[in-house]
C-alpha cells in the first residue's frame, strides 16, 4: 500500500515537473466518416522540432502523450489524400475534433528533390585506382570490391547475383567464357576503369526485342598498349612431379593476345579445357557424325569411376594463343589456337567372365597400354554484329596424329598392338538472325568434311582360321579409310497465341561418306592380302529433311508440352567389293508428350511418354570384316539397323521446406525394338568374331528411383538415402545360341552429413550395389560392392582450408583403403596461394571396378598413382 | 552417350515448374501513388564485417497500403509479365539460375488490413501474416536533412537490434522499407546501431503512369513467421543436399557450404 501511494505521488510529482499532457480526439470527413491513417504531428510553437505524434486508428481516433514546458503546441495533420490542417492549442491535456478536407493535388504540387539512382541500361564506371589497395594484385581482387559485383570461387564474375554475360576489353571479347584468365592475370594497374552495362544484350539485332537480365562487363585500359602476364609453379614427390602455367598477354584496342602454356605429370588432363560443352550443345549437336569415329582401338581397360588424378600417369604440355582482331566497326576476326602434346600410360589387369545358357568362359588379360597423342586444334571466327543483323561464323580446323602402342599379356601369350588414329577434320558453323516481317528468323548453316586413316598392327596374328587357313603367322595389319562429308541447314523462328506458344524448325541435312578397309598378313616377311570379305569399299549417303515443332500449353501450375518432330530419311548404301548395298526411304513421326502438375503446394507429378524412331549411324555398316581390335573381328552386312523406343517416365515428390523434408519417386520403363542382332563367335582363346543380323528383336528396361532426405535442426545434420533398381531384360546370340539375358542393379545408399560448426562439415556415406546376372532366368553371376565414403571439410579462417576424404571399400572379398589430404592458404596480402596435397596416403596400389552386361561381367583392376606430395604456389609478373 | 541422356533425365525431373510472371493471375489491391527506391547496404557475415554488400529496393506507396521488393525482381517482373511464350521467356532467363540479389522477398503493409504479409519463395512460396504495428518509436529531438527533405530522427528497438530512423513528415507517408513503418512520414534513413543494416533513400519519384499494386495469384502456402524462419535456416544449413541434389561437383559444393555460412548475419537476430 505505501508503495502505491509512493508511486501515485511520484507520478503526479512527475507530472507537474515535466508538464505531461494527454492529447486524443477524432478525424472526420465532411461527411462525418471517420478517418484512419492520419498522421498528427505534434510540434513545439514557431518550430520544426516534433516532440510527439500519433497515426490515426481504425475509428479514427489517436490518443499521444506531450511533455513539454511550453505554453501552447502546434499541431498538423497530414496524410496522402487530404489537406494539411495546421492547428495551434494550449498545451494542456484536451480532446480534439478535426474535419479534414480531400485534396487530391496535394502528391501533385509535392517536389521530388532526390538525386536519381543507375537506372537499367546504363553504363557505371568505376575507376580502378579509387578501389586498389596496396595488396591487390589482379584486376579480379580490385573487382571484388566494387559495389554489386562478387567473384565466385571458381572465378565467376557476378553482377547483383547474376552471372556476367559478356566480359570485355576494350570492348573486345576474346575468351569468350573463359574469362577468368584474364581476371585472374591481369594486373590492376594496367586497368584505369571498369565499365559496367547493365541489361546487356550482345546480339545488337535483338537489342530492342529481347531484354536481357544480365549485365557485361568492359575494362579500359590504361595505355594503347599492354603487356603482361602470371604464372603458377608446383612440384611434388615422387617421383618428380611437376604442374606449370605460365599466361602472358598483350592489348591493345584493335589487337589483343593470351596465350599460355601448360605442362604437367601430376594427373591433370588439362586438354579437357577444350571439350567444354554445354547441353544445349548436346541436344542441338545430336544428328551431326560423331567427332571421332575411332573404329580401331587397342585393348584398353574401362576406366575406374573415382577422381582421374588418382590414377591418371601423363605427362601433358598444352600451348593456347587467343587473339582478336578488331578489323573495322562492324567486324571481328578471333582465333583460337590449341596445341597439345600428351604421353599417358595405363597399366590394369581384366577379368571377362561370359556366360551362355551352357558354358561360363573366363579370360584374363595384363594389360600395359602407351598413349603418344598430339593434337592441333584452330578456331577461326568472323562476326559482323549490327542493329540489322548478326552473324557468327565459325570455322574450326583439327589434326590428329597419335600414336598408342598395346602389350596384352594372356593365357601364357604376348601380343602387340600398334595402332595409329590420325585425323583431319575440318568444319564451319554459320548463324544468323535476320528480320522478316515481325519476326526474326534463326538461320544455321553446319558443314564439316573430315578424313581418318587408321592403320591397326597386331603381332602376332590372330584369328588364324579366318585369316591364315589355321596357319600361325607373323602379324596382321588393318587398314581404313574414312572420309565424311556433312551438311545440315535450319531456320527457326517463334511464334504464340493465348496460352500457347509453338516453335517451329525447318532443315535438311545431307551426309556422304567413303569407307575403305583391307586386311593384311605377314608371314615371313611376306605380305598378303586376305581378300573379298575383309576388305571394304563402301560409298553410303543419307539425307534428311526434317521439320521439328514444339507446341507448350501453360495454365496455372499445370502445363503439356508436346513435340513433333517429324522427318523425311533416305539412305543409300553401296559396297563395290562385295557388290551389296540397300536403299532405304522412311518418313519418321516422333512425339512425344509431358505432363506437369502441381498441387497442394508441396507435391508435384510429371509424366511423360517419347516414341523415337532412328536408322543406325551410316559409320556402322562394312560388308567386309574389319579387325576392330586384336580379339574382335567384325561385319554389318545386314540391313541398315532400325531402332524403336518407347519411353514412359513417371515422377511423384514431396518437399517441404519447413520440416525440411524432400521426398522424390521415379519410375521409368522402356521398350526397345530392333531389326538387327548381333551374333557373338567366341573362340577359345578368347577372340570373337560379330556379326551383324537380321533378328528383330524387343528388349525391356525398368529404373525406379527413390530418394528421401530430413533435416533435423537440432542436431544440425542432414540424414538421406537413395535407393535404386534397375532391371534389363533382352535377347543375345553367342555361339548360334538364341538366349533370354536379365541383368539386375540395386544400390541402396544412406548418407549422414553434419554441420558440427559453421566452419567444420563433416560426411559418411555408404554406397551398397548388388548386380545380378540372369541367363534364361538362372542366376549366374552375383557381386555385391561396398563402399564406406568419409568425407571431412573444414576452413577455420577464409583463407585456409582442409579437407580430409577417406574411402574404404569391400568388392567380392577384396579390400581396398585410400584417403586424400588438401590444405589450401592464401595469402591475401601478398596473393600467393600455397597449395599442399597429399594424395593416396596409405599408398593403395590398385582399385577395381565392376562391369556387368547382358552376358558378361568385367572385372578390371586398374594401377594407381603412389602415394605422393604436392606444393604449389601461385603468382604475377 | 546413355549418361548423358540419363543427365537430362535428372535434370528434367529436378527442375521444379517455375511459373514465369506472364503465367499467372494478378489482383489489383491499390494504386501507386509514389514510388521510393532505397538501397540496403549489409554486412552478411558477422565475421567479416569490412565486407559490405549493396542492394536496391523500392517501395510503391498506395493510398492504403505498400508493397516493397527487391528492385531487380520487380524490374523482372515488369519486363516479362507481358510476355506470350515460353521462347520469349527462355531467351529472358539466359541462365537456369537466375538470381535477383539476396533479398528477394515483398512485403505488403496494411494489407491486409492492420496487418503485413510477407512473400519468398524458399523452395516453395511462402507467406506469413504480422502485425503492422510493431514498432514503439521513440522521438528524438534531432533534425537533419536528407536529399533535400527536413528528417527528425526516431528510434526503436526490433527483432534483436536497436533501429535509427530518420524520417520526413514532409511525405505525409507512415511507412519505410522493410518492415519499418509507423512514423508520421516516410523514413528515408534506418540503420542498427551497428550498422549492419543500412537503409538509405536513393530516389523519389511519383509513377509516369497509372501503375497498379497488385498481389501474383500463386499458390501460397500461408504459414508463421516462425516457420519461415525455419524454412530459411534449414535451407542454409542444408545447402550441401541441395548442391547435391543439382549435380554440384565436390569443389562447388565446399564453395557453397563456405558462402553459405558467411550469411550468418540475418536482419532479424530474434524471430519471436
Amino acid at each position: 500500500m505505501r508503495y502505491v501511494i509512493t508511486l501515485l505521488i511520484t507520478l503526479l510529482f512527475w507530472q507537474n515537473l515535466c508538464g505531461q499532457i494527454t492529447l486524443q480526439g477524432q478525424l472526420k470527413d465532411k461527411d462525418g466518416e471517420t478517418l484512419p491513417g492520419i498522421n498528427i504531428l505534434v510540434y513545439l510553437p514557431d518550430s520544426k522540432l516534433m516532440i510527439a505524434f500519433a497515426v490515426s486508428d481504425a475509428e479514427g481516433r489517436f490518443q499521444t502523450k506531450v511533455n513539454s514546458k511550453a505554453d501552447s503546441l502546434d499541431i498538423e495533420l497530414s496524410s496522402v489524400q487530404f489537406s494539411k490542417l495546421h492547428r495551434r492549442i494550449a498545451n494542456s491535456s484536451q480532446s480534439l475534433q478535426f474535419e479534414l478536407e480531400y485534396d487530391t493535388k496535394q502528391l501533385e504540387s509535392f517536389t521530388v528533390k532526390a538525386s536519381a539512382i543507375e537506372r537499367r541500361g546504363d553504363t557505371l564506371s568505376y575507376l580502378v585506382s579509387s578501389f586498389a589497395g596496396k595488396e591487390d594484385r589482379a584486376i579480379e581482387d580490385v573487382l571484388r570490391k566494387m559495389p554489386g559485383i562478387e567473384i565466385e570461387d571458381n572465378g565467376n564474375i557476378l553482377y547483383q547475383g547474376l552471372p556476367l554475360l559478356k566480359f570485355y576489353v576494350e570492348g573486345l571479347d576474346l575468351m569468350k567464357g573463359r574469362y577468368g584468365v584474364i581476371s585472374k592475370n591481369l594486373p590492376h594497374g594496367t586497368v584505369s576503369t571498369v565499365e559496367i552495362m547493365e541489361n546487356h544484350q550482345p546480339i545488337r539485332i535483338l537489342e530492342k526485342r529481347v531484354i536481357s537480365q544480365q549485365a557485361s562487363l568492359n575494362l579500359k585500359l590504361k595505355r594503347d598498349i599492354t603487356t603482361t602476364g602470371t604464372a603458377q609453379l608446383g612440384i611434388g614427390l615422387s617421383p618428380f612431379l611437376w604442374d606449370v602455367k605460365i599466361t602472358p598477354m598483350f592489348f591493345t584496342k584493335n589487337f589483343q593476345v593470351v596465350t599460355s602454356y601448360q605442362t604437367n605429370n601430376s594427373g591433370k588432363d588439362v586438354s579437357q579445357q577444350l571439350r567444354i560443352m554445354t547441353l544445349e550443345d548436346f541436344i542441338h549437336n545430336a544428328d551431326r557424325p560423331s567427332a571421332n569415329p575411332d573404329m580401331l582401338s587397342i585393348q584398353a581397360a574401362s576406366l575406374p569411376g573415382i577422381d582421374q588424378k588418382r590414377y591418371l600417369d601423363n605427362k601433358i604440355h598444352l600451348l593456347n594463343f587467343n587473339g582478336l582482331l578488331r578489323m573495322n566497326k562492324d567486324f571481328q576476326l578471333r582465333t583460337n589456337l590449341y596445341y597439345i602434346t600428351d604421353n599417358q600410360r595405363q597399366q590394369a589387369s581384366m577379368q571377362r567372365t561370359l556366360f551362355t545358357p551352357i558354358d561360363t568362359l573366363t579370360f584374363n588379360e595384363i594389360i600395359d597400354n602407351r598413349f603418344n597423342d598430339k593434337y592441333l586444334q584452330a578456331e577461326f571466327s568472323l562476326s559482323r554484329n549490327v542493329e540489322k543483323n548478326y552473324l557468327n561464323n565459325d570455322l574450326k580446323i583439327q589434326s590428329r596424329w597419335d600414336k598408342q602402342m598395346g602389350a596384352v599379356f594372356t593365357d601364357g601369350n604376348d601380343i602387340a598392338q600398334s595402332l595409329k588414329n590420325p585425323l583431319k577434320s575440318i568444319s564451319n558453323e554459320l548463324r544468323s538472325v535476320n528480320p522478316v516481317g515481325k519476326h526474326l528468323v534463326e538461320f544455321q548453316s553446319y558443314i564439316s568434311y573430315d578424313n581418318s586413316p587408321h592403320r591397326l598392327e597386331v603381332v602376332p596374328g590372330q584369328f588364324e582360321g579366318v585369316l591364315n587357313q589355321d596357319e600361325p603367322y607373323e602379324k596382321v595389319l588393318q587398314q581404313i579409310d574414312l572420309t565424311r562429308f556433312f551438311a545440315d541447314h535450319s531456320a527457326s523462328f517463334g511464334f504464340a497465341w493465348n496460352r500457347f506458344s509453338f516453335t517451329p524448325r525447318l532443315g535438311i541435312a545431307f551426309r556422304k561418306q567413303t569407307f575403305e578397309s583391307n586386311i593384311l598378313t605377314t608371314q615371313q616377311n611376306e605380305v598378303s592380302e586376305v581378300g573379298a570379305g575383309f576388305s571394304n569399299n563402301l560409298d553410303a549417303r543419307h539425307t534428311q529433311a526434317y521439320f521439328q515443332s514444339e507446341v507448350e500449353y501453360k495454365h496455372g501450375t499445370f502445363s503439356i508440352n508436346a513435340k513433333l518432330p517429324l522427318s523425311w530419311q533416305r539412305v543409300n548404301l553401296n559396297d563395290v567389293i562385295s557388290e551389296s548395298g540397300q536403299n532405304l526411304e522412311r518418313f519418321l513421326f516422333d512425339p512425344s508428350l509431358s505432363l506437369n502438375y502441381k498441387f497442394h503446394n508441396f507435391w508435384t507429378v510429371r509424366a511423360s511418354w517419347t516414341y523415337a524412331n532412328r536408322l543406325g549411324d551410316i559409320d556402322r555398316v562394312h560388308y567386309g570384316y574389319i579387325l576392330k581390335n586384336y580379339r574382335n573381328l567384325s561385319r554389318n552386312a545386314a540391313p541398315l539397323s532400325e531402332t524403336s523406343r518407347h519411353n514412359f517416365i513417371s515422377f511423384l515428390s514431396y518437399r517441404n521446406p519447413i520440416t525440411s523434408f524432400f521426398n522424390s519417386i521415379s519410375y521409368l520403363y522402356s521398350i526397345n525394338q530392333s531389326n538387327l542382332m548381333f551374333s557373338n563367335l567366341i573362340q577359345l582363346d578368347g577372340t570373337t568374331i560379330l556379326q551383324a543380323s537380321k533378328l528383330p528383336n524387343t528388349s525391356y528396361s525398368h529404373s525406379l528411383n527413390v530418394q528421401s532426405s530430413k533435416y533435423f535442426a537440432e542436431a544440425k545434420s542432414t540424414l538421406s538415402f537413395r535407393a535404386s533398381y534397375n532391371r534389363n531384360e533382352g535377347k543375345s546370340l553367342i555361339n548360334e545360341t538364341l538366349f533370354n539375358t536379365t541383368t539386375q542393379f540395386s544400390n541402396f545408399s544412406p548418407s549422414l552429413n553434419v554441420h558440427v560448426t559453421e566452419w567444420f562439415n563433416t560426411e559418411y556415406e555408404l554406397d551398397a550395389t548388388y548386380i545380378q546376372t540372369f541367363i534364361e532366368k538362372e542366376l549366374r553371376s552375383k557381386i555385391s560392392i561396398l563402399r564406406h565414403k568419409f568425407n571431412s571439410f573444414a576452413f577455420p579462417t577464409k583463407n585456409q582450408t582442409f579437407s580430409l576424404s577417406a574411402e574404404y571399400c569391400k568388392l567380392q572379398g577384396t579390400h581396398n583403403f585410400f584417403a586424400d589430404l588438401l590444405y589450401r592458404y592464401t595469402l591475401t596480402k601478398k596473393k600467393i596461394d600455397l597449395e599442399l596435397r597429399w594424395n593416396n596416403i596409405f599408398n593403395t596400389k590398385n582399385y577395381t571396378s565392376y562391369q556387368a552386361y547382358a552376358f558378361m561381367v568385367s572385372e578390371s583392376t586398374y594401377l594407381l598413382r603412389p602415394s605422393q606430395v604436392f606444393m604449389s604456389v601461385r603468382f604475377s609478373f | 552417350m546413355k549418361n548423358i541422356l540419363l543427365f537430362i533425365i535428372i535434370i528434367l525431373s529436378i527442375q521444379t515448374h517455375a511459373q514465369f510472371y506472364y503465367e499467372i493471375d494478378y489482383t489489383q489491391l491499390d494504386e501507386v501513388k509514389l514510388i521510393a527506391y532505397y538501397s540496403i547496404k549489409y554486412k552478411h557475415d558477422s565475421t567479416n564485417l569490412h565486407i559490405v554488400r549493396e542492394e536496391n529496393m523500392i517501395l510503391l506507396l498506395g493510398e492504403h497500403l505498400s508493397y516493397y521488393t527487391n528492385y531487380r525482381m520487380y524490374q523482372i517482373k515488369e519486363d516479362t509479365r507481358h510476355f506470350t511464350s515460353l521462347e520469349q521467356s527462355q531467351q529472358y532467363y539466359l541462365k537456369p539460375n537466375l538470381s535477383a540479389g539476396r533479398f528477394r522477398y515483398t512485403i505488403f503493409k496494411n494489407y491486409p488490413k492492420d496487418k503485413i504479409t510477407f512473400i519468398e519463395k524458399v523452395i516453395d512460396w511462402l507467406k506469413y501474416e504480422e502485425e503492422l504495428n510493431l514498432f514503439d518509436w521513440k522521438l528524438l529531438s534531432d533534425t537533419s536533412t536528407i536529399a533535400g527533405y527536413k528528417v527528425q530522427k526516431a528510434s526503436c528497438d526490433y527483432g534483436g537490434r536497436s533501429w535509427v530512423a530518420w524520417f520526413s513528415p514532409e511525405i505525409p507517408f507512415n511507412d519505410g522499407p522493410y518492415k519499418f513503418n509507423g512514423l508520421p512520414g516516410l523514413i528515408l534513413k534506418i540503420y542498427d546501431t551497428r550498422l549492419h543494416y543500412v537503409f538509405e533513400i536513393k530516389n523519389i519519384e511519383k509513377p509516369d503512369k497509372s501503375t497498379p499494386i497488385e498481389l501474383e495469384e500463386r499458390d501460397y502456402y500461408q504459414t508463421h513467421k516462425f516457420n519461415y524462419f525455419k524454412a530459411k535456416d534449414s535451407f542454409r544449413e542444408n545447402i550441401r543436399s541441395y548442391g547435391e541434389a543439382a549435380g554440384l561437383n565436390k569443389t562447388q559444393l565446399e564453395n557453397a557450404v563456405i558462402n553459405r555460412s558467411l550469411q550468418n548475419n540475418p536482419i532479424e537476430l530474434k524471430q519471436k
